[in-house]
């Protein structure tokens, strides 16, 4: 896993050790730090991480900067989700779970009036474009990187679809023996159940 | 070789054909004596009997074409004991020439040396596997081996590997086919790693164990310089009251030193591995360098060599449902393992993985 030093002081502005320091403290915590790679003046470092599967939670930059607030005794600002509140809606878009043993809930959120274009530096400390160059991910649009961010600071998996393109509603269930199924790549796969 | 034949002066008298043919006879056997070999045997036998241009048809000719009337049934008669003569020489001589030619074909030469044979040697792997085996059967572990294609509740579920976990997924595993029907504990795959023996031993036997466990594993992973599907490890399990890090610290670093030579140091970092808490990776100050920094260990003075870690409590009461003694609030234990290949490589210094399958007799010839 691929982690800025850069994005993770944006979470800890009072982290004062460097960066070299950081990486030791945080391998021998067990968040181990395999390579370190010096990214120039003012983009700081990327640490190339291999994090076990018990610590699932620290697979993203929060959860990082999680674990080395608890090293240093740093307090850790919650993450600020600056949404509007939702309003219910009359006809609200259909979700349905067929495979409940395989998702046992869904989160979803409609917004309207989304201009999809090239991304923004929303806010302080999401500086996308800097974020993305440094890490090599590349940029989409602005809804797609949305979900990309979201993936890589707090490690949750999100998809954006365009609702004028759906038809008929969400539905997760078990793929059909032999579906075929395209993927984002563009490539055809063929699915068991 | 032969007295020159004159029609007019030759003397047709009986004492002189006597002496004649006694010259011819003694001419025959003096060049018979030299001919050894088969091939100047036969030469031989055809100058001499050959029915045309043989040497002895074309005498008898000759003396009889200018014999006078009386003498020419003597004369012939002569002739043809000679011939039968000469006739039963050669025969003997080829007989006794075949003989020889036979026995100088199987002779030995017993002042040649011997033909050497290769001297079968260990394979590098096996070596390292006898002598990492050794080491800790000096200080009192047996040797434990269990089957290669084993269920996932032995190489999964009893190792705290629960389904869905993610720590699955770091073993890349090949399963056997046609199992979809089989509760997923009883279905079979190829060992990922030699820890599910830990569990055939603790079900077998009450604690305390001690037990040092050689094995062939395999994953689904494409081979490169460092990866090879089938490979080897060497595990340890050791159970007992009052086992602590400190016995585990101790026994690796006595094994790394012992291996690798009273200079090497260790160091213990923080892991997981499911089937131990706490966990960690042992490092050794490189022993291509003593720990200054080199290309070998990537400029840290370090090398990374095995997992170790104190048994999972979960992997305890798995081991108890068959044998009670392993309750955890009694008894304690530390598990480790390690790459076979790996440390064969780091210890001959061996840069592709490969090498140790490929069956070269250069290669192998040099562990002689």
């Amino acid at each position: 896993m691929k982690t800025l030093t850069k994005w993770l002081r944006a979470y800890l502005p009072a982290l004062s050790v460097s960066d070299a320091q950081l990486a030791e403290d945080l391998t021998l915590r067990g968040i181990a730090v395999e390579g370190t790679f010096d990214l120039g003046p003012g983009n700081g470092t990327l640490f190339e991480m291999d994090i076990t599967t018990n610590r699932v939670d620290a697979m993203n930059h929060y959860g990082v900067a999680r674990e080395a607030a608890a090293i240093y005794g740093l307090p850790l600002p919650a993450l600020d989700f600056a949404l509007p509140a939702a309003k219910s809606s009359d006809k609200p878009y259909p979700v349905r779970i067929e495979a409940e043993d395989a998702c046992g809930r869904f989160t979803a959120r409609v917004l309207h009036n989304v201009t999809i274009g090239e991304s923004r530096d929303w806010f302080p400390g999401a500086e996308v474009s800097t974020y993305f160059a440094l890490l090599e991910q590349k940029k989409i649009s602005n809804a797609v990187d949305a979900s990309n961010f979201a993936w890589l600071a707090m490690g949750q998996p999100t998809h954006v679809f365009d609702l004028d393109k759906l038809e008929g509603g969400i539905v997760v269930r078990r793929a059909r023996k032999g579906e075929k199924f395209r993927t984002l790549e563009g490539v055809e796969r063929v699915l068991d159940s | 070789m032969m007295t020159q034949v004159n029609q007019d002066d030759f003397d047709y008298s009986e004492a002189n054909l006597a002496k004649e043919f006694a010259s011819l006879e003694a001419s025959a056997r003096l060049a018979a004596a030299n001919a050894t070999t088969p091939e100047e045997i036969e030469n031989l036998r055809l100058a001499w009997m050959g029915r045309k241009q043989g040497f002895l048809q074309a005498r008898s000719s000759q003396w009889l074409k200018y014999a006078p009337p009386e003498a020419k049934k003597p004369l012939g008669q002569q002739f043809n004991a000679l011939k039968a003569l000469l006739t039963g020489l050669f025969d003997q001589l080829k007989s006794e020439g075949s003989t020889d030619a036979a026995l100088a074909a199987e002779a030995i030469d017993i002042t040649l040396p011997g033909t050497r044979r290769l001297t079968g040697a260990e394979h590098p792997i096996t070596k390292t596997l006898n002598e990492l085996t050794r080491i800790f059967a000096a200080l009192g572990y047996s040797i434990g081996v269990g089957p290669e294609v084993e269920t996932d509740f032995y190489n999964f579920e009893s190792m705290n590997f629960p389904p869905g976990h993610p720590a699955r997924d770091t073993q890349d595993t090949l399963v056997v086919a046609n199992q979809d029907r089989r509760p997923l504990r009883d279905r079979l795959l190829l060992r990922t790693h030699t820890s599910p023996v830990q569990m055939r031993t603790m079900e077998s036997q009450p604690p305390p164990v001690r037990i040092v466990i050689p094995g062939k594993v395999h994953r689904n992973d494409a081979q490169d310089a460092t990866h090879s599907p089938i490979f080897h490890q060497v595990e340890g399990l050791c159970v007992d009251k009052n086992i602590t890090f400190s016995d585990l610290k101790g026994t690796l670093d006595h094994a790394m030193k012992a291996l690798f030579g009273s200079s090497v140091k260790t160091r213990f970092f923080p892991s997981f591995f499911p089937f131990t808490e706490p966990s960690a990776d042992v490092q050794i100050s490189c022993i291509f360098c003593g720990g200054k920094g080199c290309r070998k260990c990537k400029h840290s003075g370090w090398i990374e060599l095995l997992g170790c870690g104190m048994v999972d409590p979960a992997v305890f009461a798995f081991a108890a449902e068959k044998q009670p003694g392993y309750d955890p609030k009694r008894i304690s234990g530390f598990a480790f393992g390690m790459g076979v290949e790996r440390i064969a490589m780091m210890k001959y210094g061996i840069s592709e993985i490969g090498s140790f399958y490929a069956g070269d007799m250069r290669f192998l010839g040099q562990f002689a």
